[in-house]
C-alpha cells in the first residue's frame, strides 16, 4: 500500500494514511495494523494514536454495517470505501466515504446532528448512559453493532463530526456517496 | 469441566477459562465483525460453569488493550452474567488491568463496572518495564 504525502498550493494537507477499496473483516484487520504502524512511525502521541485507531475501526465498520455492497466480479458483492487520514494544524482529520442508500445516509446525518449540539461532557454522559443500558438488552440479542459507534466517534473527536452526502452521476440512483469526517 | 482456551488473533482476544482453578482470563484486542458469533459459545460455556453449585471464589482478569463499540456490548453481557452469578451467592473478583496512561481503557472499565451490584472489582495499572 503506497503512502502519499503531498501539498497542492497549500490547500491540501499531507495525507498520513489512505485506503480505497473493498472493506471486509480481513481488510479491516490489515489496514488497522498498517495504520497503527504508520502512526508509530510518525511518532504520533500515544493517546492521540489510540483515538485515531479507534475512530478508524468505527468508521470502517460503519461502512460494513450501513454501506451498500457493489458487484466485485465472479458474482460477488463487496462493500467498498475510502478512508483518508490527513494532518492539519496539529490535529488529524479522518474521513470515510462509501456508497449508501439515501435513507441510511439521512438517518446517519440525523444522528450525527444530535451530537453536534452537545458539549463534551454531554457526549461523555450519553456514552456512559448507552453502555449502562446495554445490560438490559436480551442476552441473545444478535443486533449488529451496539448503538455506540457514532457516540464513540463523537467522544473521540475534538469537535463536531461532519457528514454529507452527494449524488452519484445517475440522477435517479437510489444510492449516494456518504462521507463522515472526524477531527481528532 | 474442561478448560476453554482460545488464542488471540488480530481482531479477537485471548481467552483462557480454567474452570478447574476458577480463573477466567480475557486479554488483547476485540473488534471482530461478528461479535455475537465469537462470544456466544464462550458465554454459553461460562453460563454452564456458573450454574454449577460451588462456594469457591472466582477470579476474573480482564486485560483488554482495545475494544470497539460492538465488543463493548459483549463485555457488558459478560459482566452482567458474572454480576448475576455473584448476586446468587458466588464470590467473584474482577481485576480490570490497564496500561499506565491508557485513559480510554481505564474509563471503559469504570463505565462497565461501576454499576455492578455484587461483583467485587479493582482497577490495576500496569507500568512498563
Amino acid at each position: 500500500m503506497a503512502f502519499v504525502s503531498f501539498e497542492v498550493g497549500g490547500e491540501r494537507p499531507p495525507v498520513t494514511y489512505s485506503y480505497r477499496g473493498p472493506i471486509t473483516e480481513s481488510v479491516i484487520a490489515a489496514t488497522s495494523q498498517s495504520l497503527r504502524a504508520r502512526l508509530l512511525e510518525q511518532q504520533v502521541e500515544k493517546q492521540l494514536a489510540r483515538r485515531i485507531f479507534s475512530s478508524f475501526v468505527e468508521l470502517t465498520y460503519n461502512i460494513l454495517h450501513h454501506g451498500v455492497p457493489e458487484p466485485s466480479g465472479e458474482g460477488r458483492t463487496l462493500h467498498h470505501g475510502e478512508l483518508r487520514l490527513e494532518e492539519r494544524d496539529n490535529c488529524f482529520e479522518l474521513t470515510a466515504t462509501s456508497r449508501m442508500t439515501r435513507e441510511a445516509a439521512s438517518g446517519l446525518l440525523e444522528k450525527i446532528a444530535q451530537f453536534a449540539g452537545m458539549t463534551r461532557d454531554q457526549i461523555r454522559f450519553e456514552y456512559q448512559l448507552r453502555i449502562s443500558n446495554l445490560q438490559y438488552e436480551p442476552a441473545d440479542s444478535q443486533r449488529v453493532g451496539a448503538g455506540l459507534g457514532l457516540v464513540t466517534l463523537a467522544r473521540d473527536a475534538r469537535g463536531p463530526l461532519r457528514a454529507r452526502f452527494e449524488d452519484t452521476e445517475e440522477a435517479d440512483a437510489p444510492t449516494c456517496l456518504f462521507s463522515i469526517c472526524s477531527t481528532i | 469441566m474442561d478448560a476453554l482456551n482460545i488464542e488471540a488473533t488480530t481482531l479477537t482476544p485471548r481467552i483462557q477459562l480454567d474452570f478447574q482453578r476458577d480463573h477466567l482470563q480475557f486479554s488483547g484486542e476485540s473488534f471482530p465483525e461478528d461479535v455475537h458469533s465469537f462470544y456466544a459459545p464462550v458465554f454459553a460455556r461460562l453460563q454452564q460453569y456458573l450454574q454449577e453449585k460451588s462456594d469457591r471464589p472466582i477470579q476474573v482478569d480482564l486485560e483488554f488493550t482495545y475494544v470497539n463499540s460492538a465488543s463493548t456490548r459483549s463485555l457488558q453481557q459478560l459482566l452482567t452474567l458474572l454480576d448475576k452469578a455473584a448476586g446468587a451467592g458466588r464470590t467473584i473478583n474482577v481485576r480490570w488491568i490497564v496500561c499506565d496512561g491508557d485513559d480510554a481503557l481505564t474509563d471503559l472499565g469504570d463505565d462497565l463496572l461501576h454499576d455492578k451490584r455484587w461483583l467485587r472489582y479493582n482497577v490495576e495499572v500496569k507500568t512498563p518495564g
